[in-house]
């Protein structure tokens, strides 16, 4: 697989401009939103290039890229209709900060967001050129764009449909948990002016949820049951596969354009502990918090530090640290901090997390899905 | 997504509940092992975590022993010992699925059967079934099992 300029064009068209949000009229948040979807073929060196038609009126566009079974997708670069390159992989994919996974192939499906970051600047009306590379050459690859007309970068509206796996929400104590956690989860998006406004649904998904990385048809059939713009969180027993998770987002970003990987899981059993009981409101509060974690990778957040603390997001006003100490104490109180800080002997509690920087907000407020 | 870039470093002093000062006192490497059970999106390999413990089955019985916040850690560390070290703490496992007061991790146990060697699954999924708090969901749990020899002992006899 080798780069190459575009021979694949998906030819996007019929974009109506619309209207900047009139504050003064309830507008629902889904109009906000134009949808284009095309088939394409990966090039014969693995090249896939879209087109996205920005008018007046686009500020965000997210790119959802799903190739065959066995293609594995990833972005290259994205470029405004200068031709300037915006964003390189390689300038990102190896580095010491962390701003998308897009440019990971880790499975048919990648997703692209843009603007990021609030430096990124608003979009200039033109044709803008997202390339991708496949590793199935000459390939179908299904191309959907989601493009937001929305001005508004410092309040949002977010639909989260809730799903049970099956008989989940019949385990004792689980659903009265889960809901006390999403009032935790709308506090914090509150306090940044982020508005929640979720949806609760039974599904059939088997409550052992092995659906890292690719997802499942069924992930699909329930997304497809949400608003078409909804983050889709998956509440299972266990989030099984090759590594033992807790909560995790299908990429930085996901898309919340109907898919296989249109999720984020969260195991409820692994947050009630090992009585399997949530018998203490700190308990609700960290499922809560790694529901608005989860949700902010799937956002388009990273950690401010990974474990190790040599790896950074790409965000300016996260405090940079380099040892644990250090991080524990400027960042322990991040949402996004990767673990939970829990001191004292023999003490229960963990620091609440729920920080969140402008930055951070700034991430959360550009994601096409939030109107 | 799971981000685990891991670089085990000591930790502060964890979080645990049952235990009196004194009852445990994690050692560097119990530290380290801590911190890496505590990643919310996830953790790194039992094999990775256990690398340089003197110990890795003691260790991991005191972390589901004492440790009780962030509530995944004990989970993650009976993880461990089911993949790994299942004979040695099968007593251990057989009072998880029947101890009223250790259901999450008598849950956690009957959904890893096939991480366990066949013999010890058989005696856990027995135990759960004919002592366990929960019969009914124990045999949902069991009939999950690969093994036939397992997943068998859910069909209830006439």
């Amino acid at each position: 697989m080798t780069r190459a300029l575009g021979v694949t064009w998906a030819l996007l068209a019929g974009c109506e401009p619309i209207a900047p949000l009139d504050t003064a009229a309830p507008v629902e948040p889904g109009s906000m939103l134009t949808t284009v979807t095309s088939a394409e073929n990966a090039n014969e060196d693995g090249t896939v290039l879209v087109t996205v038609d920005v008018d007046d009126a686009t500020t965000a566009f997210l790119v959802t890229a799903t190739g065959s079974d066995t293609a594995r997708l990833a972005l290259e670069e994205i470029r405004d209709p200068s031709g300037k390159v915006v964003l390189d992989a390689n300038d990102w994919g190896f580095g010491p900060n962390t701003l998308t996974d897009a440019f990971f192939p880790t499975g048919p499906q990648t997703v692209s967001q843009w603007p990021i970051r609030p430096e990124d600047g608003p979009l200039s009306p033109g044709k803008w050129k997202v390339e991708f590379s496949s590793t199935d050459d000459g390939g179908p690859v299904d191309v959907t764009t989601l493009s937001k007309a929305d001005f508004d970068f410092s309040t949002g509206v977010v639909d989260a449909q809730i799903v049970w796996a099956q008989g989940v929400d019949q385990e004792p104590g689980v659903q009265e948990a889960v809901e006390v956690a999403v009032e935790r989860w709308r506090a914090i998006w509150a306090d940044i002016g982020i508005t929640l406004r979720e949806s609760y649904r039974k599904s059939d998904i088997d409550p052992d949820l092995d659906l890292y990385p690719l997802g499942s048809a069924g992930v699909l059939a329930s997304a497809e049951n949400g608003t078409g713009h909804s983050v889709q969180v998956i509440i299972g027993e266990l989030v099984s596969g090759q590594n033992f998770l807790y909560g995790v987002a299908a990429g930085i970003p996901g898309t919340v354009v109907p898919s296989e990987e249109t999720f984020v899981l969260v195991s409820w059993l692994t947050h009630a502990g090992f009585d399997g009981t949530f018998d203490n409101y700190e308990e609700k509060r960290i499922l809560g918090e790694t529901l608005a974690h989860e949700i902010g990778h799937f956002m388009g957040l990273a950690h401010p530090v990974e474990q190790g603390w040599g790896q950074h997001d790409a965000l300016g006003d996260t405090d940079e640290c380099s040892s644990m100490s250090s991080c524990q104490t400027l960042l322990g109180s991040n949402l996004m901090f990767p673990y939970p800080v829990c001191t004292g002997y023999p003490a229960t509690d963990c620091t609440p997390q729920g920080d969140l920087s402008g930055d951070q907000l700034g991430v959360l407020n550009r994601y096409t899905a939030t109107l | 997504m799971q981000r685990a870039i891991l670089a085990l470093t000591t930790l502060a002093a964890p979080a645990v509940a049952t235990a009196a000062p004194g009852d445990w006192v994690p050692t560097e490497q119990e530290s380290a092992l801590l911190q890496a059970l505590s990643l919310r999106d996830g953790s790194p390999s039992c094999g990775e975590m256990e690398a340089g413990l003197p110990n890795a089955t003691a260790s991991l019985t005191a972390v589901v022993a004492h440790v009780s916040m962030p509530p995944w850690a004990p989970m993650r560390a009976a993880e461990c010992l089911v993949a790994g070290h299942a004979v040695e703490v099968r007593a251990d496992v057989v009072r998880w699925v029947t101890d009223p007061g250790l259901k999450g991790l008598g849950i956690l146990a009957l959904s890893r059967l096939d991480a366990m060697p066949a013999d010890v699954a058989i005696e856990v999924a027995s135990a759960a079934i004919e002592r366990g708090p929960d019969p009914a969901g124990a045999r949902v749990r069991v009939a999950k099992a690969a093994n036939p020899a397992v997943s068998g002992l859910a069909v209830v006899k006439p």
